[in-house]
């Protein structure tokens, strides 16, 4: 009996042994299905997360900066000569001598020496003489004229950058890219035709 | 977002830097649910549920809960505030003023009706018609133009006379 007993536990121990193998499949697969990013999306690397968003100072007390607030609506043409923040939404041309942060909406043109689209959605053209940084959660619809850029979200228009186009595994352009150099991320999506040239 | 919190700004304050110039059609331009500051130029119509701070120059009308004029701001349009409007020296409002109560330290062309009191500093100039519940005017200050003082509780004759004769010729 003893004998027998001493089995059953040897039996048992397998068969804890083959659960815990299962379990540790189990553990696996989740793995593994994190880091497929069915939705580039919704499942944010952090590899690709940029580093400039939170580290900068977003308020400077200087005169010449201009805070459009989460609830104020402009419904005009904005020429700003220094550093524009827009949380809330503009609608009209904007012109900007300094960096345009955005973290709201804007419907139109935007004429700027760099441009940070945290948050929201630009509706119409953007033309930046130096640096497009366009985040995660962010949107332009409309063509874009850079001299260098980089998207970790969503472009429906055609793209023309000088220097350096970076498309981190987040970023899903639907339009045309000419570019001087561009990197690509595993996992961006581009429908449209794409050039290098130099 | 969370760093917002360290700055001395809210989410709802907007403020218009100096070097900035907003042209807007013949919309509202600016629609701002808290406090906004004007350092630079703003052309059109403004409505603000917060206090309205100018210290740069606005062509439009103003809605606002209350309204500051500072130093050397320029302001060309009729104000309608809710509670309070204060002009600093220097500053100038081509435009009729509506206002619960009123504190002028500057020129002001147009009409004024003010709800309660009106204050008028030694550098306050007022050209245009002035209707207030209380007026205070200090040693100094200029006014061209007529001042009727119409208190809540003072009955004023004319208005039932006219009645009066309306009801006798009717």
């Amino acid at each position: 009996m003893s004998e027998r007993f001493e089995k059953d536990e040897d039996i048992n121990d397998i068969v804890t042994d083959m659960a815990s193998f299962d379990e540790e499949e189990e553990v696996a697969v989740p793995l593994f299905q994190n880091a497929k990013i069915e939705v580039p999306f919704q499942t944010p690397s952090f590899e690709s997360q940029p580093t400039y968003s939170f580290n900068t100072p977003v308020y400077p007390t200087d005169d010449e900066c201009t805070v459009i607030g989460a609830s104020t609506i402009i419904d005009g043409d904005i020429v700003c000569g220094g550093n524009i923040y827009i949380k809330g939404q503009v609608k009209g041309k904007l012109t900007v001598a300094g960096v345009a942060n955005i973290y709201g909406s804007v419907e139109g043109d935007i004429e700027a020496n760099e441009v940070i689209l945290h948050e929201g959605t630009i509706t119409g053209n953007v033309v930046c003489k130096t640096d497009l940084t366009v985040s995660l959660n962010a949107q332009i619809i409309g063509d874009v004229v850079a001299k260098n850029a980089s998207f970790d979200a969503n472009l429906k228009g055609n793209i023309k950058t000088f220097s350096e186009l970076r498309l981190s595994s987040t970023a899903v352009i639907t339009g045309d890219i000419v570019t001087g150099n561009i990197s690509v991320a595993n996992g961006a999506v581009i429908n449209g035709q794409l050039s290098i040239k130099r | 977002m969370n760093d917002f919190s360290n700055n001395n700004m809210n989410d709802d304050e907007t403020c218009i830097g100096s070097s900035t110039v907003i042209t807007g059609g013949k919309t509202k331009t600016i629609v701002c649910d808290g406090n906004i500051v004007v350092k630079g130029q703003v052309k059109g119509a403004c409505q603000v549920t917060g206090s309205m701070t100018i210290q740069g120059a606005i062509e439009g009308n103003i809605e606002a809960n209350e309204v500051i004029l500072g130093t050397n701001a320029k302001l060309v349009g009729n104000v309608n505030s809710k509670t309070n409007t204060t002009t600093k020296e220097g500053s100038q409002i081509d435009g009729n003023v509506q206002s619960k109560s009123a504190s002028i330290s500057s020129k002001v062309v147009g009409n004024l009706s003010i709800g309660s009191d009106l204050s008028m500093t030694p550098t306050g100039a007022i050209v245009g018609n002035i209707v207030a519940g209380n007026i205070a005017v200090s040693s100094g200050a200029v006014i061209e133009g007529n001042v009727s003082i119409r208190h809540g509780n003072v009955e004023v004759p004319q208005q039932p006379k006219k009645k009066q004769e309306e009801q006798q010729y009717d």
